[in-house]
């Protein structure tokens, strides 16, 4: 465990200088004629799969030297396989990436299979999804109906990290809900809220924009949960997300209780939201990349997450980007996850066992 | 306002440049569908990126071709190979490869083909008439009615498929069991996994279906030697082909119904193409008079899965573009396509924008009758393949076999299981255990895991069991097997009073007798299997260990009781014995399967490119006797497929060999590696 943290901390260091490092121009011709391996997660066609191939395709564009990048779809053992093999087997000459999900609450639990290092592991880019709460309208038709509704939330799991937050939210406010885990994703609990089988979900915006939209008449969003920064400060609401009137979490505890959201719950959640969650997909690197190396890959990422035609492509095409971070902050978020405070934990196991 | 979106729809498929690229895309489909392994998901995922700049119906042209005509030139390996292109193709297995095998190959495909034409064109009709109930439709069947849907499937194959309905359910019962490995639906508890990252997530389906199906009839094709077609070349294959079209004509309302259950089948996700041809079958089987004849070359055995699997592709369009909610990985790539063409799912696309989604269909039933016209024009050649030496027919299937199943998720486990399911899958086929359940139950074990799961916690127990279209379903569930029992009760009658002439002419073509002993096998395999799932059971929380527990229990009872019934009537066990070893063919086969194993050491060694030729080279010296000129350019083919489209096209990850370094540091440096690494 030691060796493990110190070659974090020694990987951070790396990455660290990375950042600092010049991209000579030696360095912006590194990857001319080179092909870059993209190894996704997921299987070909999913909703991953396609995000994944865009990023890459605009990367390619933003690279020094527009290297050939070639998409890998490396599905199974819930994620683990593809980024266990870039870990372990992929090329340290920056040609060999890891796009996805990588589950720091499996890392933290020493999950079955997990045997990647992500503090080990050059950090090229990272982003957090945005989360909301979506309910029936006929079941809680306002933010005042909450205090004395009871309903059935349907989730993908209680321990998925999406809904250990969501869970947390819902504490936090108190509502009085049961939970019924075991739906795979969102299409499937949205099916089942419009069915009536269940009467709400923790919805990621995609979903909620694909699956519901500010006009249904079926369930609406009765709060969002907002983005906090590295040092837990909130930060606005994200352009074109969801209605003008939807509250964030702690708006919403205002108006219910009258007060600030204090406790166990709101502490808990404040942290899994940004140590966690903020960082949900990540690019990393086998390590052993050099830093100049990763440096020209982070530099490019950045590119790609500002640049307007790949944003409206994505708009577009999968729904409203998630908030990216900057490579400092990814960097950060990758070396500090395993830093769950106590009281964290214990709240957080009582909502995984709902 | 439907009939006129209707029209409008069709003169919006038939715009150009949309119609030409409807043709690349069912260009593209027929090859995809006629190759085991490969499937209509890599063709779209291929494709969909250049669609990002198309016009929104030409984008949907192209992608439509593909999706559609898939299940329609899968019958070829179904046909010719007994190996189901596609887990929708699996039905016509049972009566299309024993038409082959009597010859009648052509016929066959005339059949198929114009019912696939006609499933894809009536199935547009029938959904054009039943859009205004679709929603009502899809929003009754939720978790409940999911589970007993499929469980009536699983009831269906499990009884339909063989001669023994105990031996097709605990058939199903392994399925389902093998369904429940890796991370539970409940918890995140990975189930009999071994320590190994390859089982944390469910079996990858292909290398079990092609290691159950395409194996064991490539070890019987290499070990016996001989054509597919057990009968002389002697007849003509036009006149089969009219022939086949005219058995359509004759059964057309069989083809209507069984078009009808695939559009209405479609409709509900997640569950629709893995289930419906064998719904129709079994409907097939059970509204008629004669059912004896079906599994051994009946043409209406054809005609009832093709019109089905066809027709569903239309009614799987309706939850994706209603709902947003993909049945298949197919589906969600459309969905996707969708969305980047602006289009949102949802009521406009029954509503305002119901023009397109007619469009869409249209597509659909067009793609459908210009592949069967395709394939029509092709079928003769096709057919021809059943009368050529095996042994030029099995190098080429066997490449696409194993790249088949490396495409599942490129790990080495990916040829472990093919080749572990291959062996089972001989032995079922020598003992005379039906596969197909097994296919079934692991198909839709997580699905069935989930919506039970689902139920049960919803309603807190059994609350939901007594819903109308559970309780109608469960009706048709025991009235299946019921009468599936009686069926083989009086075919077992007549055959030992009086074998109908029928029967007596497709003795000459069909399966070899069943193996007493090698049945026994197969019965000790899945009961060892079922006593080792027991182990791990009392560390698991009650709905962790539900699943397993009720495919364990019955499947036990329904082993157990099959070995009985097999020990008492056994002959003796040295004759049973020296039945299987004084049988050159499974000798034969067993070289065959070690060919294959020390392919895959090769791999590990110097890579799959070089172990891939290798294999069809020697397999070709060694086993067809053929000299350079023939070995030559089937080599270069080979290495051209690994390379060009594998490589180059797909992308393949390929396995690091162990000697990967050291061929490295011989080759010159002008020479590019990725040509033999």
């Amino acid at each position: 465990m030691l060796t493990r943290r110190l070659l974090g901390i020694l990987a951070a260091g790396a990455a660290g200088a990375a950042i600092m490092a010049p991209v000579t121009a030696s360095a912006e011709d590194y990857f001319a004629g080179k092909t870059i391996n993209w190894v996704l997660p997921w299987p070909a066609g999913s909703g991953g799969d396609l995000h994944g191939r865009l990023t890459a395709r605009y990367m390619e564009k933003h690279i020094p030297g527009n290297p050939t990048i070639v998409v890998i779809n490396k599905p199974g053992g819930s994620g683990i396989i593809a980024i266990n093999n870039v870990y372990e087997q992929g090329e340290t000459d920056g040609t060999t990436y890891f796009y996805g999900n990588w589950s720091p609450s499996a890392v933290i639990d020493a999950a079955p299979g997990v045997r990647y290092v992500p503090e080990e592991m050059g950090v090229v880019g990272t982003a957090g999804a945005d989360l909301a709460f979506m309910v029936r309208n006929d079941q809680v038709p306002d933010l005042m109906a909450l205090k004395d509704a009871e309903f059935i939330v349907g989730g993908r799991g209680a321990t998925n990290a999406i809904e250990v937050l969501g869970n947390l939210a819902l504490k936090t406010m108190g509502a009085n809900f049961r939970y019924v885990g075991g739906f795979g994703g969102f299409s499937k609990i949205q099916a089942a809220i419009k069915a009536n089988e269940v009467h709400a979900g923790h919805a990621g915006l995609p979903g909620y924009v694909k699956f519901f939209g500010p006009d249904s008449d079926v369930a609406h969003p009765l709060y969002y949960h907002q983005q906090f920064d590295i040092d837990g400060n909130p930060l606005p609401k994200p352009e074109k997300a969801y209605p003008a009137d939807v509250p964030t979490l702690f708006e919403a505890h205002k108006a219910l209780h009258g007060e600030e959201p204090s406790g166990p719950y709101w502490e808990a959640y404040k942290w899994w939201h940004s140590s966690l969650m903020s960082a949900t997909t990540a690019i990393l690197s086998p390590p052993g990349v050099e830093p100049e190396v990763l440096a020209i890959m982070q530099g490019a990422f950045q590119d790609v997450v500002r640049d307007a035609e790949y944003l409206t492509e994505y708009e577009d095409s999968i729904g409203v980007p998630p908030p990216f971070n900057s490579t400092e902050q990814s960097i950060q978020i990758l070396q500090t996850f395993r830093d769950m405070p106590a009281e964290v934990e214990e709240v957080v196991k009582e909502v995984s066992a709902l | 306002m439907t009939l006129d979106a209707f029209v409008q729809g069709l003169l919006l498929a038939l715009q150009w440049p949309s119609f030409g690229f409807l043709l690349v895309g069912v260009a593209v489909g027929i090859w995809l569908g006629a190759v085991p392994g490969l499937g209509g998901v890599i063709g779209i995922v291929l494709i969909l990126p250049f669609t990002y700049g198309m016009d929104t119906l030409s984008a949907f042209a192209i992608l439509l071709g593909i999706f559609a005509v898939t299940s329609t030139s899968d019958t070829i390996a179904s046909v010719l190979l007994g190996i189901p292109g596609t887990a929708s193709s699996q039905a016509t297995v049972l009566d299309g490869h024993p038409l082959a095998r009597r010859g009648e190959a052509a016929r066959a495909f005339g059949a198929a083909f114009t019912v696939s034409a006609f499933g894809g064109l009536f199935g547009a009709v029938i959904l054009a008439i039943s859009l205004p109930i679709a929603l009502p439709i899809i929003l009754r069947f939720n978790n409940p009615e999911l589970f007993s849907l499929a469980l009536l499937g699983l009831a269906m194959v499990g009884s339909l498929s063989g001669k023994s309905v105990s031996k097709g359910l605990a058939a199903a019962c392994f399925g389902l069991l093998l369904s429940t490995i890796g991370y539970a639906q409940d918890a995140a508890i990975p189930r009999y996994w071994m320590d190994n990252t390859y089982l944390l997530d469910k079996l990858p389906l292909i290398p079990v279906v092609l290691g159950l199906f395409a194996l064991p009839e490539l070890i019987d094709l290499a070990a016996k030697d001989r054509q597919i077609a057990r009968v002389a070349d002697t007849r003509t294959n036009w006149r089969q082909l009219v022939q086949g079209m005219g058995d359509v004509a004759r059964n057309w309302w069989l083809a209507v119904r069984c078009s009808a259950i695939g559009v209405y089948i479609g409709m509900i996700p997640g569950i629709g193409g893995a289930v419906v041809d064998w719904l129709a079958y079994g409907h097939a089987l059970q509204s008629t008079k004669n059912p004896e004849t079906y599994g051994t070359g009946d043409i209406r055995g054809v005609i009832a899965p093709e019109a089905a699997n066809n027709a569903v592709r239309g009614g799987s369009l309706i939850p994706t573009v209603a709902f947003g909610v993909p049945g298949s990985a197919m589906n969600a790539l459309l969905l996707g396509a969708l969305l980047i063409q602006g289009l949102q799912p949802g009521k406009p696309m029954l509503t305002t924008d119901l023009p397109i989604t007619f469009a869409m269909i249209w597509n659909i039933a067009l793609a459908n009758i210009i592949a069967a016209a395709l394939l029509m024009v092709l079928a003769n050649q096709i057919a021809k393949l059943t009368f050529m030496s095996a042994h030029l027919i099995v190098p080429g299937v066997i490449l696409f076999v194993f790249m088949g199943a490396w495409l599942s998720l490129a790990e080495i486990g990916d040829w472990v299981t093919l080749l572990l399911f291959g062996v089972l899958g001989y032995l079922m086929k020598l003992g005379g255990w039906p596969r197909p359940p097994v296919i079934l139950a692991f198909i839709l074990g997580s699905l069935m895991e989930n919506s039970f799961l689902l139920s049960w916690k919803i309603h807190e127990g059994l609350g939901w069991i007594d819903r109308p279209i559970v309780l109608v379903i469960l009706v048709l569930f025991v009235a299946t097997i019921f009468f599936s029992v009686r069926r083989n009760r009086r075919v077992e009658n007549q055959a030992s009073d009086d074998k109908p002439a029928s029967r007596a002419a497709n003795v000459a073509v069909a399966e070899d007798p069943p193996m007493p002993l090698v049945s026994m096998i197969v019965g000790g395999i899945f009961l060892a299997t079922f006593a080792v799932a027991i182990l791990p059971l009392p560390q698991w929380p009650v709905l962790v260990l539900a699943f397993p527990v009720l495919a364990i229990v019955p499947g036990v009872a329904l082993t157990g009781a099959t070995l009985g019934r097999e020990l008492l009537s056994a002959p003796r066990m040295t004759t049973m014995w020296q039945e299987i070893a004084s049988d050159p063919h499974i000798r034969r086969g067993c070289q065959f399967l070690a060919y294959c194993l020390a392919m895959v050491g090769l791999a590990l060694l110097v890579g799959q490119k070089i172990a891939l030729v290798a294999l069809v080279v020697l397999y070709l010296i060694r086993w067809g006797g053929y000299g350079w000129r023939v070995v030559t350019p089937y080599a270069a083919a080979t290495a051209a497929i690994l390379i060009g489209f594998y490589d180059r096209v797909v992308h393949v990850f390929w396995l690091k060999p162990v000697l990967a370094d050291p061929i490295r540091a011989v080759i010159p440096d002008w020479f590019p590696a990725w040509l033999i690494l």
